[in-house]
């Protein structure tokens, strides 16, 4: 049975028809409603003439002879370009290169002049690029980071410690910042020969925590203030502040800058008092539960110290 | 409506006759691949005046047809290795045909329109192509005057729908194989050929009334 089909499906499928697209069962639908739809059949009569015109004036070759013997002229040609082509590819110009010997030297001769010339004007360049510590640029860039550790900050006298963190606070800056803290307990200070001594160093504090520079200021041994210290005591001290660290100092936002410092290093040894008599009657202490006066040794006891504070630099 | 049984029959037969040719044009293929001189000149023979007569129709230039046949012969040779048979060796050489004539139609055109040779100079020159054609006579409406208004029309259609319709009506390509030279899907094919008829039909009335 053929199904029936309306104008609407029809005009759809009326390019395929013609073009002879449809399937079996599409083609006699559409076929059957050409039929009896004259319209649908104009249609398809003016598509159909519409190509017999394209190809009737279409400019198809071998129209005349002269035409034909310009299209097989095509064949020709492009051997031709081919040939040409693979003449001057590269692997045939490369082999082309080691043809002749004699070209070879001078060439690589050019190749290692361009080379070294190239080299030479890479590494005036480079070393002209690099910034040069006492020029203006790396002075600007300097005084343009304040609290770098190339510019650490100079807190003023006003630095006192915060009762609240227990940190040193210099409240003259903008919000104040903190002074640096440091993290050992002295350890690092045990090296030293076991004497009373004082020692008061100026030394910038690295946003790292670390001692970057540092000058001694004052040396003080037993009470008296030393003419010079042994070398052996500056090695010491040296190796000492080297190893010594610190939470950086740092603003209120928590930004950790580099600041200058007078550290006071305070080592001082301490004795116990002398034991006093205890007179205790022998109906309240009896003399076996407490020791005689005589039998308690006196034991020196020595403890590493140090002192911290901060002042202007 | 197409029933999956008689629709399949009718794929299976053309794929039959698509392999049987798939398969000659694969040892070809294979030997201008290898460098064979021969078989080059073979592939182009065979495919020479298809290449030109689209080059021509697109263009609407002799010598530039010419020219840009031996450029899409080139490239056909310079990529041959990169075909892997997705398609028939013509349907792949009609592909590159169009995509370099539309690279070199859009600069052609503006600058060289005046030279191209239209259809009445053609028709002076040559005489009644229709005499040398076999026309039904029932299509003898398609007159000359016809034909040249149809081809004027034909002219200024989108470089898309007018390939579209050449490859259809005068090199004969199915629907699925002018997707492929296109490089779009079969349903862009059918309405690019719709709104070209419908353009070239509303002259053909302009013709008539």
């Amino acid at each position: 049975m053929i199904p029936y089909v309306g104008c609407e499906y029809a005009r759809v499928h009326l390019d395929a028809f013609v073009d002879g697209e449809l399937s079996v069962d599409e083609q006699v639908a559409v076929e059957s409603h050409l039929r009896w739809c004259r319209t649908c059949a104009a249609r398809v009569e003016d598509v159909q003439l519409i190509g017999d015109s394209i190809r009737l004036g279409s400019l198809a070759p071998g129209v005349d002879d002269d035409e034909a013997q310009t299209v097989s002229h095509i064949e020709a040609s492009v051997l031709i370009r081919v040939r040409a082509e693979e003449a001057l590819s590269f692997a045939t110009r490369f082999r082309e290169m080691f043809t002749d010997m004699r070209l070879l030297w001078p060439a690589l001769g050019a190749t290692s002049a361009v080379t070294i010339g190239l080299a030479l004007a890479l590494s005036v360049l480079h070393s002209t690029t690099l910034e040069r510590p006492e020029s203006l640029a790396t002075m600007i860039d300097t005084l343009s980071d304040p609290g770098g550790d190339r510019n650490p900050l100079m807190p003023g006298n006003s630095a006192r410690v915060d009762q609240l963190t227990g940190i040193y606070v210099d409240s003259d800056r903008a919000g104040g910042i903190s002074m640096p803290r440091a993290l050992d307990d002295g350890t690092v200070f045990e090296a030293i020969p076991e004497q009373d001594a004082t020692f008061a160093v100026a030394a910038v504090v690295s946003r790292e925590g670390r001692i970057a520079n540092y000058e001694l200021l004052k040396h003080e041994r037993s009470g008296r203030e030393a003419r010079g210290l042994h070398a052996n005591d500056v090695e010491m001290l040296d190796a000492a502040l080297r190893q010594s660290r610190f939470a950086p100092a740092q603003t209120p936002v928590g930004r950790a800058v580099a600041v200058n410092m007078v550290w006071l290093i305070v080592m001082t040894t301490v004795q116990t008092p002398e034991p006093r008599a205890i007179h205790v009657p022998p109906s309240v202490a009896p003399a076996n539960r407490i020791p005689p006066a005589e039998s308690i040794e006196e034991v020196p006891l020595k403890r590493s110290d140090r002192l911290e504070a901060s002042t202007t630099a | 409506m197409q029933t999956p049984i008689s629709g399949g029959l009718v794929k299976n037969a053309g794929a039959v006759a698509w392999s049987e040719v798939d398969t000659q044009e694969a040892a070809l293929i294979a030997r201008c691949n290898t460098g064979d001189e021969v078989a080059c000149a073979d592939l182009v023979s065979i495919h020479q005046r298809m290449v030109y007569s689209l080059a021509l129709h697109l263009l609407g230039d002799r010598d530039e047809a010419l020219d840009l046949s031996q450029e899409v012969f080139l490239r056909v040779f310079r990529t041959l290795s990169s075909f892997r048979g997705q398609s028939a060796l013509r349907t792949w050489i009609y592909r590159i045909v169009i995509n370099q004539a539309r690279n070199r139609q859009r600069w052609w055109r503006r600058r060289h329109r005046s030279s191209q040779v239209s259809l009445d100079d053609h028709l002076q020159q040559f005489g009644d192509v229709e005499s040398k054609r076999d026309v039904l006579p029932d299509r003898q409406l398609a007159s000359k005057e016809t034909s040249a208004r149809i081809w004027q029309a034909l002219d200024r259609l989108p470089f898309d729908q007018r390939t579209a319709l050449i490859l259809r009506e005068i090199d004969g390509l199915r629907y699925d194989e002018i997707a492929f030279s296109l490089g779009v899907a079969v349903g862009t094919v059918k309405s690019r050929l719709t709104r070209a008829r419908q353009t070239l039909r509303a002259e053909l009335l302009g013709l008539r009334t």
